[in-house]
């Protein structure tokens, strides 16, 4: 089903009851996340309560206690199809362990879409300094998440918005103003008011708001840029675990980010620097002649399992990947309770690698949007406190690959780690290679 | 902290205003205030020009735009800094809006009007932010007992922690992958602290991955 489409992640953010929740569930009972079976059952259940339950009310709570009870294993609670895609949707949560993740999951997003509510009070709390909003779509901007799509949600509102032109104009200015401060051109922003919970200007255009000539939301998600598929670069593979199996050897596994791994090719492992055969490659127990970028793979290398483990990268030998002496990163401090000086060592997240790297060299604080350097006082070491940006340079203290985020985005984007929360991430402008030889089998 | 000329009606007062209601709806918080009253006073009848002052006049039809009785109930809970009711007798650059502590004030107020609003609307019960997690628990070869695997994982007993569902998955050469979806409350469970003390079981497991992260 859908197998063709390309599939693409969608990142809903917006302040607390926004809507939020209501326009991912309009989503997914609409366009069939949910498979026809329990749809079924939730319609009999809703029949059953008897009169004046709302199907769609019933839905969202079935969805939800769902959630919440944790029943489902597949993701299917989360998708939904349409005309170009096939969308998985990430709901942002507030955890703090969450921005790790989605800077080294597998999740990245495609397109961001920031709901807002149009209700006097609720809107012009929702934009606020602080609050999960805009550190959420500051870190989607920093991350590369350039498309973005707001919904201007609740515009059914009886008592202030009434579908009402001027207030949806007013919320508009509002939040242009809001998006351009963390980096987006609200030019290029669909702003489209709608009603999460009634469906207007959902999938069908509302009659109710005859004075909007812009796409639903669907037509919005449809015309979403198809995200270009690395598969033209040069091979990129993180490893993610190490198998010793009887009768075959080593077996490594980890997702195809950059490039394309066939059977039978000669790859490098950085930072061992060892040239290799891919002997075989599987996935999901089935053997397959090559795995592009996304697949999850295993494949067998004649190599000791002790001599390569997790956070390792598997390239080509054309543009092979090596161990970096350092590189340089612009940072943004999104939580960390004093200063930073240079020396300080935390942790880095970045792939599957997880090392501690010193902060050698705080080059300029920079603005976080335009990137353009703070003038400094020569005289006065710099230093950083949270919410600054920054160009720095760290030293890993063990042997680490890395590359520039420009090059091979999944392997330039990291979280910096303290204590086990999450202090800042940052994003790989350069990389100094160690100019070691590789190994050439013969 | 703002500080403008008390004299809102002057150019260079609404120059002032201009600035300072670049980045904000209303003068104090995020709702309408007796401040806003106050100075409305201060500026008079006519809107400030939308071109010379965009900010000041996006402000003016904002406020404008309350009816009398919202902006009594507002001006009611609000206490606002006493500069602004005799704002000529002091200096020419007046705080005329109080204090931070104003701020977090009205910030509480705010909360309290949409909780109220809220639960007028839908009951609804105190909300704990929750997320829904798939993780992959990865065994060291072909041999690991999944099933001891599983039983180990599932001990772990966390506060705000809850497993679900879950399924063996396929890797490739006969080795499986525990799939497993579990919920736990965002501010009691660390997911540094859980991944730690599945790794732990070194017998059985490799490593940890988290594959999807959702707000319930
Ligand atoms: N009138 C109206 N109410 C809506 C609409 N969409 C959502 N709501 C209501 O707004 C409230 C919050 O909606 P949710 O979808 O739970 O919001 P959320 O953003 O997911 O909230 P959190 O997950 O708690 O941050 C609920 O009471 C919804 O019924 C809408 O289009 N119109
Ligand atoms: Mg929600």
């Amino acid at each position: 089903m859908g197998k063709e489409k390309p599939c693409i992640n969608i990142v809903v953010i917006g302040h607390v009851d926004a809507g939020k929740s209501t326009l991912s569930g309009h989503l997914i009972y609409k366009c069939g996340g949910i498979d026809k079976r329990t749809m079924e059952l939730y319609e009999q259940q809703s029949a059953q309560m008897g009169k004046g339950t709302f199907k769609f009310a019933w839905v969202m709570d079935n969805l939800k206690s769902e959630r919440e009870r944790g029943i489902t294993i597949d993701c299917s609670l989360m998708r939904f199809d349409i005309d170009k895609y096939d969308v998985t949707i990430i709901d942002a949560p507030g955890h703090k362990d969450f921005i790790k993740n989605m800077i080294t999951g597998s999740s990245q997003a495609d397109c961001a879409v920031l709901v807002v509510s149009s209700v006097k009070g609720e809107f012009e709390a929702g934009i606020d300094k602080k609050g999960s909003t805009r550190e959420h779509a500051l870190l989607a901007y920093t991350l590369g998440v350039r498309q973005l799509i707001v919904a201007v949600n609740k515009m059914d509102d009886e008592k202030t918005t009434n579908y009402s032109e001027a207030r949806f104009n007013e919320i508009v200015k509002e939040t242009s103003s809001f998006i351009k401060k963390i980096g987006y051109n609200p030019e290029k922003v669909p702003f489209i008011p709608l009603s999460a919970w009634n469906g207007d200007n959902m999938l069908e255009k509302s009659t109710k708001m005859p004075w909007y000539n812009g796409p639903t939301l669907y037509e919005a998600l449809n015309s979403i840029v198809e995200p270009k598929r690395p598969v033209d670069k040069p091979l990129r593979l993180p490893i993610q675990d190490v198998y010793k199996i009887g009768g075959i050897g080593t077996v490594a596994v980890g997702r195809v980010e950059t490039g394309v791994m066939k059977a039978g090719q000669p790859v490098v492992i950085a930072p061992v620097n060892k040239v290799l055969e891919v002997k075989s490659i599987e996935r999901h127990h089935v053997q397959v002649d090559q795995a592009i970028p996304g697949f999850n793979v295993g494949f067998n290398l004649k190599i000791g399992h002790r001599d390569i483990c997790r956070g390792m990268v598997v390239g080509d030998t054309v543009d092979p990947p090596a161990e970096c002496e350092r590189f340089v990163a612009q940072i943004i401090v999104v939580n960390h309770p004093g200063q930073i000086h240079v020396g300080y060592t935390p942790v880095v997240d970045c792939h599957t690698s997880h090392i501690a790297c010193r902060l050698v060299n705080i080059i300029d604080k920079v603005d976080r949007r335009s990137g353009a350097v703070i003038p400094k006082d020569e005289n006065e070491p710099l230093f950083l406190k949270t919410g600054d940006s920054a160009m720095c340079e760290f030293q890993p203290t063990k042997p680490m690959v890395v590359e520039p985020f420009s090059e091979y985005s999944p392997l330039g984007r990291f979280a910096i780690r303290d204590g086990g929360s999450n202090v800042g991430v940052g994003v790989i402008k350069s990389v100094t290679k160690k100019q070691a030889v590789v190994a050439k089998k013969k | 902290m703002p500080s403008f000329s008390a004299e809102l009606n002057t150019e260079a007062g609404l120059k002032a205003l201009n600035e300072y209601l670049a980045d904000k709806t209303f003068i104090v918080g995020f709702v309408p205030s007796s401040a806003d009253v106050q100075a409305l006073g201060l500026v008079g009848a006519t809107a400030p020009c939308a071109t010379k002052y965009p900010h000041a006049n996006r402000w003016f039809v904002t406020v404008k735009a309350y009816t009398a009785e919202e902006f009594e109930k507002v001006a009611e809970t609000v206490t606002i800094a006493a500069a602004a009711a005799a704002p000529a007798k002091d200096d020419d650059d007046v705080d005329l809006f109080g204090s931070d502590e104003d701020d977090e004030e009205y910030e509480k107020q705010l909360e309290e009007r949409r909780k109220a609003a809220l639960a007028s609307k839908k009951p609804k019960e105190k909300v704990i932010a929750k997320s829904s997690i798939m993780m992959d628990v990865k065994p060291w070869d072909d041999t690991t007992d999944m099933g001891e695997l599983e039983k180990a994982v599932r001990s772990i007993a966390m506060d705000g922690l809850l497993w679900g569902a879950s399924k063996l998955v396929p890797v490739g050469y006969g080795i499986k992958k525990l799939s497993i979806n579990l919920v736990v409350v965002d501010d009691l469970v660390s997911l540094d602290d859980l991944t730690e003390q599945i790794e732990a079981f070194e017998d059985f497991v490799q490593s940890v991955d988290i594959t999807a992260f959702n707000k319930i």
